[in-house]
């Protein structure tokens, strides 16, 4: 993997191109603003890690940026390309794997690629091919005939990412894709990620794994409250410390309060009075 | 047993079985109320719906009690009502299952709780509700049709309870029973099924009770009932009710033995109930045990188009046959119409142009096409990028829906002109039908593109839309009709003018077919150029709350 900025840097220098540059992204729903004026510039070719709290607005900014949801205001530019004025360049650029959204559950898993591939317009032949060799390299060629709705968690997010996948698009957008999967599979999946970053291409995934974010990124955003709150190499954003404590320091997170829960622990099982 | 209180930092102890029974019934009170609160337009559906339930059952109950005395074998029919009642509470839990929390053990495994305490507080949990209390009042009106004197009543004081608490525990232990089942993916899957057996074995039973009892307004004569309670009145639940009838003609101990063996019988199921509690504790839950078998590929898609369309094609029929929703929606325009044309005959007014509903049913299981796609919408808008792939999209659904409403209109055509002899009728009914279906999926795409409403995020197939919706449903359910109608106006009017004065109806089988595919394609494109630029507003819609 290529450094991607210097560290004393917050933004990628003049020498890196964008591979996703948010302009000024307003999202409201209702009252309530999910994302507030954000803006980020990703480095092309980079393992980024869009960090940040349940209800940061994480899921709202990927649906807009991979033009799932339209924005209220702001830009989005993918390689370039704006996603809401020329979707049809930009679409077939890009892969996605969104949490919470289902998948066409009722076709088999080597149903899914094959149709998805079709959509893409992919050749039948070749659409055959790179889905069994995802298949196999996602450990999924056992289960290949049963239908998706009898998947488990982590056999779920591998073939969303096989689909994600299949068309090889430049620019990778996972929301959250270890959430709920057991180890094993999560090594699976990390390692084709791995494989496809190190092609030179752009992976973002959000997570709140801090861990996870630290072994897999080279750059990470932090995203609070809809606004990014630091973005940058993953060192100069953790400065030192671990992620995981600069994290809870960026959003600023309060003590533990000792007093509560003091009858919690240290009972005695079945004993009443 | 200790109390069940947690003091200081002592871990709560098992708790005893009063408590349990307290907690469970009110845990369904609970249950009821806040199922209520969603929504006032809901509570005010089932006050509605309870009242309009207990005055119809008041009505029945009071109709039969009402034939005692006047018509020869009036215990029958409340033999047979009863017959009913138990199959119907027996089937219940098979599509109501997913639906009712309370009535689902497998929610409770992680507590500390005895089997004892567990089966006495379901029992009456279960016991609470319209459902039963409408049963209590029909069993009531079932005695009563065949009541005669003191003895009677004290068989029926017995019985008539006896008989409800049969019903809702054998409810209970056919759902504890295949609880596994019905909690699982295929368990839901065919409980689409059931309710849509439950649907056409209602009209079956309409078509039949209307060919033995007569029309209404003739003599009743209730004699063709004898053979079949005859036998029913052997079986447990039943027999308490009977006894009432039994005990009126001094049988004595025919009644006692009635009701004995009804007694038996819900010791019976008891047992099973709370042998299957104890079980679903302790066993794994349906996902592990679920062994998932595969689908087999098949080479007969091979006649299928290439490309887009194609893959658009064999997914929409793919899901017609696995997805439940899907298939019931496919299944109910086909029974819809067949039920109608088997009620046509056996009343007598059948006609070939019975033809045109298939048509206009079947053309529009077009509308609402990417709602019922739900959140997986998603990965058809990510692959949308030009207008030929918009174009595609439709036209793939099109050929899908069309795919199978081509052939069931030929075939239903047939059975139609068979059983009316109206052969000479036949081509134009056609020619109706296919122009109707053509308008159909006409409408279809441009209401799919232009007002998707929501799909209900559980896989309840009785719940077509969910809440909150009411005015975009209206649009499409009876917007469509009334539009196909009179987009059909052409072919109609032609066809009205030539059968009123003797004209050649013939043309209609050219002028159909062509019409409405002219109509298809305009639509199809209409629809087409405004798909992409309102894929973020039909995913918004598409997406399940």
């Amino acid at each position: 993997m290529q450094p991607s900025a210097p560290p004393s840097s917050d933004l990628p220098g003049p020498g890196t191109p964008s591979a996703v540059s948010i302009r000024g992204l307003w999202k409201h729903f209702g009252a309530q603003a999910a994302v507030a004026g954000l803006s980020l510039e990703l480095p092309a070719g980079s393992f980024i890690g869009l960090v940040g709290p349940n209800g940061a607005g994480k899921t709202t900014t990927l649906s807009m940026v991979t033009g799932l949801l339209r924005p209220d205001q702001g830009t989005v530019l993918v390689h370039g390309t704006d996603v809401w004025a020329d979707p049809v360049s930009v679409k077939a650029r890009i892969g996605i794997l969104p949490e919470g959204l289902r998948m066409f559950e009722r076709l088999s898993g080597r149903e899914l690629l094959q149709y998805t591939g079709r959509l893409r317009g992919l050749p039948g032949a070749e659409v055959d091919r790179r889905a069994e060799e995802l298949l196999a390299v996602l450990d999924l060629d056992r289960d290949a005939d049963k239908l998706v709705a009898d998947y488990s968690t982590g056999m779920r997010k591998k073939i969303g990412l096989a689909a994600a996948l299949l068309h090889n698009p430049d620019v990778l957008f996972l929301d959250e894709p270890f959430e709920g999967v057991d180890p094993v599979s999560a090594q699976t999946i990390r390692g084709v990620l791995k494989r496809y970053a190190a092609a030179g291409s752009t992976v973002v995934f959000s997570s709140h794994v801090m861990e996870l974010v630290e072994q897999l990124c080279d750059w990470v955003a932090v995203v609070d409250a809809g606004r990014v709150i630091a973005q940058g190499p993953l060192d100069t954003v953790r400065d030192g410390r671990s992620l995981h404590e600069a994290f809870l320091g960026l959003i600023g997170v309060r003590e533990d309060d000792g007093r509560a829960l003091g009858w919690l622990g240290g009972g005695q099982a079945g004993g009443g009075q | 047993m200790t109390t069940a209180r947690a003091v200081g930092t002592a871990a709560a102890p098992v708790p005893d079985g009063r408590t349990v029974v307290r907690a469970l019934v009110a845990l369904k009170l609970r249950l009821l109320r806040n199922g209520l609160r969603r929504s006032p337009g809901r509570t005010a559906a089932y006050v509605i719906g309870a009242v309009l339930g207990l005055a119809f059952a008041g009505g029945i109950a009071f109709a039969l009690a009402m034939l005692n005395g006047r018509y020869a074998g009036s215990g029958d029919a409340g033999v047979m009502l009863l017959g009913v009642l138990c199959l119907g509470w027996a089937a219940l839990p098979l599509f109501l299952f997913s639906s009712d929390e309370s009535a689902d053990p497998t929610r409770l495994t992680m507590l500390p709780l005895r089997p004892g305490p567990l089966l006495r507080g379901s029992l009456l949990a279960a016991l609470i509700g319209p459902g039963p209390l409408v049963s209590l009042v029909l069993v009531t009106g079932a005695a009563l049709s065949g009541a005669d004197g003191g003895a009677s009543a004290a068989a029926a004081l017995v019985g008539v309870p006896l008989a409800v608490l049969c019903l809702v525990t054998l409810s209970r232990a056919v759902a504890a029973g295949n609880a596994r089942m019905l909690s699982s993916r295929r368990g839901k899957d065919f409980a689409i099924f059931g309710g849509l057996l439950f649907a056409l074995l209602v009209q079956a039973a309409n078509v039949g009770s209307q060919s033995i009892l007569g029309r209404p307004g003739e003599q009743l004569d209730l004699s063709p009932l004898k053979p079949i309670a005859s036998v029913l009145r052997w079986i447990p639940p039943v027999g308490a009710v009977d006894a009432a009838r039994t005990a009126g003609e001094g049988r004595y101990g025919l009644a006692l033995l009635q009701l004995a063996a009804a007694g038996a019988l819900l010791v019976l199921l008891l047992r099973w109930w709370r042998s299957s509690l104890q079980e679903l504790m302790v066993t794994a839950d349906s996902s592990t045990l679920e062994v998932a078998r595969g689908v087999q590929g098949s080479r007969g898609w091979r006649f299928l188009p290439e490309g887009r369309v194609g893959a658009v094609m064999q997914r929409h029929l793919r899901y017609a046959w696995r997805e439940p929703r899907a298939k019931a929606a496919v299944f109910t325009s086909i029974g819809m119409t067949l039920v109608l044309c088997v009620l046509s005959m056996v009343q007598g007014w059948s006609s070939v142009y019975l033809l045109a509903m298939t048509g206009m049913f079947l053309g529009l299981q077009m509308l609402n096409l990417f709602g019922m796609d739900g959140s997986a919408f998603w990965m058809v808008a990510a692959t949308l990028r030009t207008p030929a792939d918009a174009r595609d999209e439709l036209r793939g659904r099109a050929y899908a829906v069309l795919s199978y409403a081509l052939p069931v209109t030929l075939v239903l055509g047939l059975v139609l002109a068979a059983a009316t002899g109206d052969w000479a009728g036949l081509p134009s009914a056609l020619g109706l039908a296919l122009a109707l279906l053509g308008c159909g999926v006409a409408l279809g795409a441009v209401f799919s593109v232009l007002a998707p409403f929501t799909m209900p995020a559980d896989s309840n197939p009785m719940r077509n839309a969910a809440p909150g919706q009411g005015g975009l449903i209206l649009l499409n359910q009876f917007g469509s009709m009334f539009g196909v109608a009179l987009l059909t106006l052409p072919v109609g009017g032609y066809l009205a003018w030539a059968l009123l004065s003797d004209g050649p109806s013939w043309p209609v089988l050219l002028i159909g077919p062509l019409y409405g595919a002219l109509v298809a394609v305009v639509g199809v494109r209409m629809a087409a150029t405004r798909l992409l630029e309102r894929i973020p507003e039909i995913l918004a819609k598409a997406i399940e709350r």
